[in-house]
């Protein structure tokens, strides 16, 4: 008999991403930060890559959804090819919307990530080929998504005048912090969903998890919407 | 060789329970506790009955006096001189955007003056003004004010007294232009 029940076990991951997430990252980035953000000139590099993995591991919503697309890959050959489609989408934009001041109302960049989420869950639950017979190619679907993660990245960022020095090597060094920072979240759900699957992984708990998964997906997305309709 | 499946297999019916049930779920925490906890709003009451919307009165307590105000129009400092006669009142008057941030600190020589300290938004109708400070006998102000709207913000001061004064007011902060009207 297992001494942890896998169901718990991912009960206390989804915990822990909460708890992690609630003073740390609202909606962005907090004071100390975003200071440092204000006044960095050119250098200071790594300083910029420490944010960059510090804003991904605690981006609950950008994990939710690596979670979504990693929980059915047993291969990691697979893995590493969503992944990087994910990292590729998600590059693009933020270095796109920074650079060339592309500005999209966060609230709804966000409600967007939401639903992301929610799609990935559907998807994992087979929803889509039951309800239209087909299912849309998750390649393009995760490399679509990871654009739109890219905007919501680079909408918290241009909340702060971004002093124009040395713009580009910074955005690197962060984008560079954001995919370090994914790779030690993904190898941490890699260990967790392993040792899930070998103590049995049972076709009840995959739904459990995907549900709430798209609960989670859901809720996102109302207080993204909740937060466009009511803050001006 | 045996592939393992690559998504969870459920009846229609237990495929739309599942997601009717989570979105409820999420409807149900949304309105009960990340609307009043987030923005204020408590439709249910359920945010004031748990305690939760306490966390939006505090983080307004605190935000409020650590404000940042990003500048985005020109810093500007002036210092004006007017002489005002007995009996002669003037004005001096800066141009600012609302929420525009400017400190001031004025003396009078020569007597104390009867001073209004007052606002006229941007497109208010003829003699409609805001009263910030109003004092009947002064020969010294100082302050910072932030623009309640964008429009005029200044002083007007009167000599009630029977001599001559000379007012100098100096000012910093982020207004267009400062000008006697």
């Amino acid at each position: 008999m297992n001494l942890v029940k896998p169901d718990l076990l991912l009960t206390g991951l989804f915990c822990l991403l909460g708890l992690l997430s609630v003073d740390v990252m609202a909606h962005g980035v907090d004071g100390a930060d975003a200071a440092f953000m204000q006044t960095s000139g050119a250098g200071a590099l790594p300083t910029w890559i420490y944010l960059g993995a510090k804003h991904m591991v605690t981006g609950y919503d950008h994990l939710l959804f690596l979670f979504g697309v990693i929980f059915f890959l047993y291969r990691l050959a697979d893995v590493a090819l969503y992944v990087s489609l994910f990292a590729l989408g998600h590059s693009l934009t933020l270095l796109a919307g920074v650079l060339g001041d592309i500005r999209i109302n966060p609230f709804l960049i966000d409600a967007i990530i939401g639903l992301s989420i929610v799609y990935k869950a559907l998807d994992n639950l087979g929803a889509f080929q039951r309800w239209f017979g087909i299912r849309p190619d998750t390649r393009a679907a995760v490399l679509i998504f990871g654009l739109c993660h890219g905007f919501g990245l680079a909408t918290k960022l241009q909340d702060f005048s971004l002093s124009p020095d040395g713009l580009i090597g910074k955005m690197l060094a962060f984008n560079l912090g954001v995919e370090l920072g994914q790779l030690c979240a993904l190898g941490l759900m890699l260990v967790l969903l392993n040792a899930w699957r070998a103590h049995g992984f049972t076709p009840t708990q995959a739904v459990s998890a995907n549900a709430l998964l798209m609960m989670f997906g859901f809720l996102l997305t109302g207080y993204q919407l909740s937060g466009f309709i009511l803050q001006p | 060789m045996h592939t393992p499946p690559d998504s969870a297999h459920l009846s229609s019916q237990g495929l739309l329970k599942t997601t009717l049930l989570s979105l409820l779920v999420a409807l149900l925490l949304l309105f009960t506790l990340v609307l009043p906890a987030e923005y204020g709003v408590d439709p249910l009451g359920t945010g004031r009955l748990l305690g939760v919307d306490q966390l939006q009165v505090q983080s307004q307590e605190v935000d409020s006096p650590t404000r940042l105000w990003r500048g985005e129009g020109i810093f500007k400092s002036d210092t004006l001189t007017l002489t005002l006669l007995p009996g002669q009142g003037a004005e001096l008057k800066a141009v600012m955007e609302a929420d525009a941030p400017i400190s001031f600190h004025w003396t009078s020589d020569g007597g104390p003056v009867h001073v209004d300290m007052h606002g006229e938004a941007e497109n208010a109708a003829p003699g409609e003004y805001t009263s910030y400070w109003l004092d009947d006998a002064r020969t010294a102000a100082s302050g910072n004010l932030r623009a309640p709207f964008k429009g005029t913000h200044g002083w007007y001061w009167e000599n009630r007294g029977d001599r001559a004064v000379t007012i100098t007011l100096s000012t910093a902060g982020f207004y267009r232009r400062l000008y006697m009207p």
